[in-house]
């Protein structure tokens, strides 16, 4: 409780500052939710440069529509909309960079395998696909607040969920649930 | 890595990872040399089509020439009360949903996100009625549509904002044509010009299939409306329609909508995902036809609406997945975010290569594990002429999947023991 009040207070800060165009407010948020930003806009685009790009393109946009946020509370979450939607919108632009993630020991099993993998199995997937992951498993936005980052319906959105992880864990080859359960067999 | 959670937690620790590695290098400065560069470029309008918007403007001033005065017959000054009012209507049809706010000095939109969009009207097509504090439109096929503050709406129309086009609210204030300015109050960080009202009662239409291009890369399609498509009679329509169309470059998303029995369909084509649709065309409805035929989705068939019961007797709310009728998809999502899936079509309709892993007797009937070449195990049965099959998480209230598989057998009525 205590953590969301100062959340709550910091986010009103920053609002006031923006919309009073404080120069340092642009510092300060980007110091607050950057680095959210950025891994958002990476997650979607697979791209660092492009990242990057989406971040600023958000602060800009924070920054020109402060006034027509109306909740300060909710900041965080308009940020990563304005984010996520600048980021699928530069899809069509983006290449991907060179892998920042490698296995220590290419062709060892292990945990750096199937983060290579897993990686791999995320660059193939629609970039709305990826963004509803990010959004959801990354930025911690339920589903609802997911499809209204992205200007979808919470069951467009969940859909995106339950597709996008059918897709990566038929990547890894990854067993589902009910594979767990005892077997008798044939 | 085995089940739901596993998958889950290890895509989430594997997105912060990834996040945590990259450097981060972003500054101040870099926002603002990004704000001057924008401040020095020109305004520009929305992007629209040029041809249809004009054809669209001439349509409208025709039908306002033959329609005569609008609402200022009676020759005495139009009260347009808080409407920010223009000549007429632009030719844009990009969809806008939200909740309809009137105050005593604006007229806006308030959206899902929390933004407020004043709205401007066209002059030739609407009208205040100032005793009962309601908007009187007229949509371009001539329905009269009558709007109050707080209801839902949704508007064809066309936008631009100031973080678009880079133009404030006051500059956007004094560049406008007015026939009723809008009071400097009003929220104009961004401007919504109203071409169309969907009809308030309308349910909102949402993309209800959403299928990447295999033909065409890095397009999504999505197909909404009242007629039930597949995903792959989306996909073969939404493909068909790009092959034979000459579209604007640079397309991303094509939604489909389907209407009224299959006999209007309509198609918008998008760039970018927060800007309006660059052109929105009539287009032939899909090859394949409407499963109900009279525009809205079909009924549960027999097999859906056994399961659907057996599903409810169990505490387990299904629905229709994807309609495969004579067959039956049916999935339930649980409280978790995870879900069942339950399936059914006649014996010896198998779908797909698979082998068969596991077998065991569960309420007197033969389960069989099956793995196919893609997607989740699933439990097999057969009961009478039909075959089920089952897979996803375990559903509250089980010790275990079996035990859920043991009560889907009784609810549909199938055990022997």
């Amino acid at each position: 409780m205590g953590r969301h009040r100062i959340r709550c207070e910091l986010n009103e800060q920053l609002v006031e500052d923006l919309r009073a165009r404080q120069p340092d407010a642009i510092e300060r948020v980007l110091d607050e939710y950057g680095r959210l930003l950025q891994g958002v806009a990476f997650h979607i685009l697979r791209s660092h440069a492009d990242a990057e790009e989406v971040v600023i393109d958000t602060m800009v946009s924070a920054w020109e529509r402060i006034d027509s946020l109306r909740d300060p509370a909710a900041l965080r979450a308009w940020l990563l909309r304005i984010a996520a939607r600048h980021a699928v919108s530069r899809r069509r632009t983006a290449h991907p960079t060179q892998p920042l993630l490698e296995a220590t020991q290419p062709g060892t099993p292990g945990p750096d395998a199937e983060r290579v993998a897993l990686r791999e199995a995320l660059d193939a997937l629609p970039p709305r696909m990826r963004a509803c992951l990010s959004l959801h498993y990354y930025a911690g936005l339920s589903v609802e607040e997911t499809g209204v980052a992205l200007g979808i319906s919470p069951n467009t959105a969940k859909y995106h969920l339950k597709a996008g992880l059918e897709r990566l864990r038929t990547a890894l080859e990854v067993e589902p649930m009910a594979a767990r359960r005892p077997r008798t067999e044939a | 890595m085995t089940g739901d959670r596993d998958i889950e937690t290890f895509v989430r620790r594997h997105l912060a990872a990834e996040a945590a590695e990259l450097p981060f290098f972003l500054d101040g400065e870099r926002v603002r040399r990004r704000l001057a560069e924008r401040r020095r470029r020109p305004w520009r309008l929305l992007a629209v089509v040029p041809v249809a918007a004009a054809l669209m403007l001439a349509v409208l001033l025709g039908q306002a020439l033959l329609a005569g005065p609008g609402p200022d017959e009676s020759g005495g000054p139009v009260d347009w009360g808080p409407l920010a009012v223009v000549p007429t209507a632009g030719g844009d049809q990009a969809l806008n949903t939200g909740t309809l706010r009137t105050t005593q000095s604006c007229v806006f939109l308030e959206t899902g996100g929390g933004e407020s969009e004043l709205l401007v009207w066209p002059a030739d097509r609407t009208r205040w009625d100032a005793t009962a504090d309601a908007i009187g439109f007229t949509n371009s096929d001539g329905t009269e549509v009558t709007l109050r503050d707080g209801e839902p709406v949704s508007f064809g129309g066309g936008g631009d904002s100031t973080a678009e086009g880079g133009v404030s609210g006051e500059e956007w204030l004094a560049r406008v044509d007015w026939v009723a300015r809008p009071d400097p109050s009003c929220p104009m960080e961004i401007r919504w010009y109203v071409n169309e009202v969907v009809s308030p009662s309308a349910a909102p239409l949402e993309p209800y299939v959403v299928v990447e291009s295999r033909e065409f890369p890095g397009v999504e399609i999505a197909c909404q409306g009242e007629v039930a498509l597949t995903s792959n009679a989306c996909l073969a329509w939404g493909e068909e329609l790009i092959a034979g169309s000459a579209i604007p470059a640079g397309i991303n998303r094509v939604v489909l909508t389907a209407n009224a029995a299959n006999a209007r369909c309509a198609a918008d084509f998008y760039v970018a995902d927060d800007r309006p649709a660059v052109m929105t065309a009539a287009v032939a409805c899909p090859s394949t036809p409407s499963p109900a035929g009279d525009g809205s989705p079909p009924p549960l068939n027999d097999l859906e609406a056994r399961i659907v019961d057996a599903l409810d007797s169990l505490g387990v709310e299904g629905q229709r997945a994807e309609y495969s009728s004579p067959g039956a998809s049916i999935w339930a999502p649980l409280d978790d975010e995870s879900a069942i899936f339950v399936s059914a079509y006649r014996t010896g309709n198998n779908r797909g290569e698979f082998s068969v892993i596991g077998e065991q007797v569960i309420a007197g009937r033969t389960v069989q594990r099956l793995e196919y070449t893609t997607g989740p195990i699933r439990e097999r049965f057969e009961c009478g002429d039909v075959t089920y099959e089952t897979d996803g998480a375990t559903p509250p209230g089980f010790a275990s999947f079996d035990a859920f598989v043991a009560g889907l057998i009784t609810a549909l009525g199938c055990a022997t023991a």
